[in-house]
């Protein structure tokens, strides 16, 4: 019986080879979107689920409610950890977490490594795979751990618990002992270092170790059992009472709103399974959502193709109601003809997944590289995917193929016969067309509101020339200060360069990847103010372009301008206005007078406005940490390079190449355009398949009607009128389509909007200019059917009869 | 071996009853040959259609070898149908995309019968209406008169104990006609029980006895 079904399906497969191929096509891009898609998601999703216990793992944060707004902040003190732990029963083990780089030395073999500064619990919290030593490895004060690469690039072996290696910290060579070695951090952990070292190794540890007012660290701990941070945050109070009453006092006073527990600053724990992604901007922080739109994506795109395959099937059936009446008078039993129309979509299906998947396979590389990934096709035949892919699939040819068929199967087959019945599917067909053409156009809208987005970011004005500015990561293996001066004499000679600056932050992410912002809090005039803090150098001003609004800028003539500030308007603004401000004093660091005041510019993203910002060329605060250097070119590429090859000369273990400040701002939205790549490809790919199966679409029910064309040309109608005539129906469709998807397409991109500080306004044109063009894909689609249809000659339609 | 009990089927017309059949009492035993006549809308085909289960009526008891078959569960009729009855229509309806060795298959294929024995039927059949030569044609490539020897092959090829038969003849010309009448007769006096609905009274007489229909009445 199968192989009869099977070889009667292939014969039809054959004989209606368009259709068919129709057919196919949507099925198999549709499974490859979907593939790419659903391997995307699965890999977001995975983050840090190799960690035992981790329901037991959770981030410190407090939270705390002042004027401007809720703030949720993990950065902790040095001693917040060690009183966490003892005082709080509940807490098993706890770890401070510090990032930094360091150089480390073996021999003459020498590299730079992503060091993190931990407790000795550390390795006991987490499920790191150790391949030498073991989680106590952290116990020994002196001990640092090391992953397998850098213990190959360092001594070619992993065996190396016991040995020696020398660390670059702090502008001296200190020797430690190895104690443990770990697979290296794999892609989808949130947290990546290359080696660990104890939070006492930290430079400065003795200064901070009491001080509860520097935070620089995250805090993790594994409670003893799930984390509950409703219950944490009740527990926790006392120790807040008792350790932050200071802040909190302050928070009342400065009018701060309290939470139900009647407290201004409250201590918490992310769970870490939120840790990558969370709305509260903690930890990685990127977007919950995002796995979940990519399988929302993946799944509209595969209903669309599924609506393709019933509604085509549905309207072939009418082709084969004949045959299907006739199956039935010979002694056919409904599962019976259920079963071979079910064969014939399997069929078609698996032709569909097998060039589907083979699509997907030669995608891949583009992809992985297009977005940064490292998806494999092999991940997709993990047994517990092959399940989930087998019900899909099942369930997909059970309803694509399943439902016509049992339509089909069940009709009255005397009328069949006698060609009085039509499968009365057109109600579910229409719905189906505007479903299909909703989705593409709510995913269209998505596509113009986004890219009008980056658009809209990438040419704002950020306040500072961010075109001429190239910024250079000076990195370890150099004093900073003594790099900036050999660059600013190296440069000074050359007549293309105009200013050289530096500071401790980048703006925008430089190719070292890193983005940080210091704050500092202080009492001024009976009010708490806090302030974005950045360590710059003379000439930062001219450097960037950035404008002194009143006041004056630093100057080497001034001595005692190492304790000078320049602060921008929104500090100003907090601080009483512009006008008032200059020459006050500060309480911080060195009580340091306010010398000017600078225009406003984002030094961070626009995700965020504007903050307040003060900026000091004290060197004792903060080390410099990127070079900028302001060119005058008319060849950026070219003077890149030079600044780059004088770098090279200045600090030869430099490995970090220098960028422009506009790749640096563009790069601080990659996730938002890795967001919108996807959107675009889903909605490529939405409109193509939903377009195929209009064209099969109109192909059938055009077909259908060609007496009727043939009756009304006979009676007199131009052929406009009838390309009108038979167009109408798609268009209502269209509209019905457009209606549902506007404020759908709305309220998500609104909600997305909502994200940024700075952002576009929805506007009408948008949804217009979505409905127009998806209008016109699909008249251009089912043109050539209705042209053909209506100017054929009215004797050939006629005459069979 | 059939027995129609007072059969009605009516369709509602703007809230008024239209019979197409009224009161239907019907037996026919085994053997029998029996041609329906009638004009056209007389309500020949409905009969047909409801002694060949393909149709219900809306009141009325159909016995077919003693069992009450509107009452039977859909699975059971189906049975009963596969293993006693054959089809023949006017239009022949063979399936166009199936050959003519596959198409007297099909039947048995419902049947659920292992390869060989179908193998073997369809050998049979095809040797004894001559069309062996013909087995890998498909229908479009076949003449009325061979496409209907197809048609009436395929009905046989389960044997069945009754065959039905609506205007069988309609499509030929006469000599193709009469090449079918003496084929059923011949069957007929294999053992085969014919119901035929024929517009010919030469048709007609092949039969062993006529019923005339008039306005969803017997005669």
């Amino acid at each position: 019986m199968i192989s009869n079904h099977i070889k009667i399906a292939w014969r039809n497969l054959r004989k209606a080879k368009g259709l068919n191929a129709i057919h196919i096509i949507g099925i198999a891009v549709a499974i490859a979107a979907a593939t790419l898609l659903y391997l995307t998601a699965m890999f977001e999703l995975s983050f840090d689920t190799f960690h035992e216990n981790r329901d037991r793992i959770g981030l410190a944060y407090t939270t705390t409610e002042p004027e401007s707004g809720l703030r949720h902040s993990a950065t902790m003190p040095a001693p917040f950890a060690p009183a966490l732990k003892a005082e709080f029963p509940d807490v098993e083990l706890i770890s401070r977490f510090a990032n930094s780089s360091v150089i480390l030395r073996h021999g003459d073999k020498q590299l730079e490594s992503t060091n993190k500064y931990v407790d000795a619990d550390f390795l006991s919290i987490f499920s790191f795979p150790i391949l030498e030593g073991n989680a106590k490895a952290l116990e020994n004060l002196d001990g640092i751990v090391l992953d397998d690469i850098t213990a190959r690039n360092l001594y070619g072996s992993t065996n190396i618990v016991g040995q020696q290696v020398e660390i670059y910290q702090d502008g001296n060579w200190m020797t430690k002992q190895v104690t443990a070695v770990i697979q290296a951090t794999p892609r989808n952990s949130s947290l990546s270092f290359s080696s660990l070292m104890r939070f006492e190794q930290m430079p400065n540890y003795s200064v901070k170790k009491e001080d509860w007012s520097n935070e620089n660290h995250s805090v993790f701990v594994k409670l003893k059992n799930k984390v509950d941070d409703t219950k944490f945050t009740v527990q926790a109070k006392a120790f807040m009472d008792q350790y932050y009453k200071e802040n909190n006092d302050m928070l009342k006073r400065d009018g701060a709103k309290a939470d139900k527990n009647g407290a201004y600053i409250s201590l918490h724990l992310l769970p870490f399974s939120d840790y990558q992604r969370n709305d509260l901007d903690l930890g990685r922080g990127a977007s919950p959502m995002f796995p979940w739109i990519l399988l929302l994506i993946a799944a509209l795109i595969l209903f669309i193709a599924c609506s393709n395959f019933i509604n085509l099937s549905l309207a072939n059936a009418i082709t084969r109601n004949k045959e299907i009446g006739t199956r039935k008078t010979l002694g056919g039993t409904t599962g019976q003809l259920i079963g071979q129309l079910w064969v014939e979509s399997l069929l078609l299906c698996l032709i569909g997944l097998v060039i589907g998947l083979t699509l997907a396979w030669l995608i891949l590389p583009e992809y992985n590289a297009a977005m940064n990934y490292k998806l494999q096709l092999k991940q997709l035949f993990l047994p517990l995917n092959l399940l989930y892919f087998s019900l899909a699939f099942a369930l997909l040819t059970l309803l694509a193929g399943g439902y016509p068929a049992w339509r089909i199967a069940k009709t009255n087959i005397i009328q069949v016969l006698k060609g009085t019945v039509a499968i009365k599917g057109s109600a579910l067909r229409n719905s189906l067309t505007v479903l299909q053409f909703a989705i593409a156009i709510v995913l269209i809208i998505s596509t113009i509101v986004i890219s009008a987005q980056l658009h809209f970011i990438a040419e704002r004005p950020l306040g500072f020339t961010k075109t001429e500015v190239i910024s250079i990561p000076i990195g370890e293996g150099i004093n900073p200060q003594t790099a900036l001066q050999q660059m600013r004499v190296e440069l000074g000679a050359q007549p293309w360069v105009r200013h050289v600056s530096a500071s401790d932050i980048n703006i925008g992410r430089g190719n070292d990847g890193n983005m940080s912002t210091s704050r500092f809090g202080f009492d001024y005039e009976g009010r708490q103010v806090s302030t974005n803090f950045m360590r710059i150098e003379y000439d930062y001003l001219q450097t960037l372009g950035i404008k002194l609004l009143s006041g004056r800028d630093f100057n080497r003539s001034f001595s005692t301008d190492t304790a000078a500030v320049l602060i921008n308007q929104q500090m100003a603004a907090q601080l009483g206005g512009a006008e008032k401000v200059v020459g006050k004093t500060l309480a911080m660091d060195g009580n340091p007078q306010i010398i000017g005041v600078i225009d406003d510019f984002n030094f961070q993203n626009l995700r965020r406005t504007v903050e307040p910002l003060t900026l000091s060329i004290n060197p004792n605060i903060f080390e410099i940490a990127y070079i900028f250097v302001r060119v005058q070119t008319d060849n950026l590429q070219e003077s890149l390079e030079q600044v780059n090859s004088i770098w090279k000369k200045v600090n030869p273990k430099a490995n970090i190449a220098p960028s422009y400040l506009d790749e640096n701002t563009q790069k601080m939205y990659k996730d938002e355009q890795r967001f919108a790549q996807i959107i675009i490809g889903g909605a490529i790919v939405a409109i193509v398949i939903a377009c195929l199966g209009l064209f099969a679409l109109a192909l059938l029910t055009i077909n259908r009607r060609i007496k009727e064309i043939g009756i009304r040309k006979v009676l007199g109608s131009s052929i406009t009128q009838i390309v009108v005539l038979l167009s109408r129906d798609f268009v209502k469709l269209m509209v019905i389509a457009f209606i549902i998807a506007s404020p759908i397409a709305w309220w998500m991109m609104n909600s997305w909007l909502r994200g940024f500080a700075y952002r576009i306004d929805i506007s009408i044109w948008m949804f217009l200019g979505a409905g127009v063009l998806v209008l016109l894909i699909a008249l251009a689609t089912i043109t050539w059917q209705t042209v053909r249809a209506a100017t054929g000659n009215p004797v050939d339609s006629l005459r069979d009869e | 071996m059939i027995k129609l009990q007072n059969i009605f089927k009516w369709y509602h017309v703007g809230g008024t009853r239209s019979y197409v059949l009224k009161d239907i009492n019907l037996e026919v035993d085994p053997g029998d040959f029996i041609s329906i006549m009638g004009p056209s809308g007389s309500g020949k085909s409905t009969l047909l259609n409801l002694l060949g289960m393909l149709d219900m009526p809306d009141e009325g008891k159909y016995y077919f070898m003693e069992e009450d078959v509107f009452a039977l569960k859909a699975k059971r009729r189906t049975a009963l149908f596969q293993s006693h009855i054959g089809y023949v229509f006017q239009s022949y309806h063979l399936i166009d995309d199936l050959t003519v060795y596959e198409n007297i298959e099909t039947p048995l294929l419902y049947k659920d019968l292992p390869g060989k024995e179908r193998k073997a039927i369809v050998a049979d059949m095809l040797d004894r209406f001559g069309i062996v030569g013909k087995k890998d044609l498909f229908p479009s490539q076949l003449s009325g008169g061979q496409q209907q020897i197809v048609g009436i092959a395929r009905a046989l090829a389960t044997s069945p104990t009754l065959l039905l038969a609506d205007e069988p003849t309609g499509n030929l010309n006469s000599k193709q006609g009469e090449e079918i009448m003496q084929l059923f007769k011949q069957l007929n006096e294999e053992g085969v029980t014919i119901i035929q609905v024929t517009h010919s009274e030469k048709n007609a007489e092949y039969g062993k006895r006529t019923i005339h229909m008039l306005d969803g009445q017997l005669r």
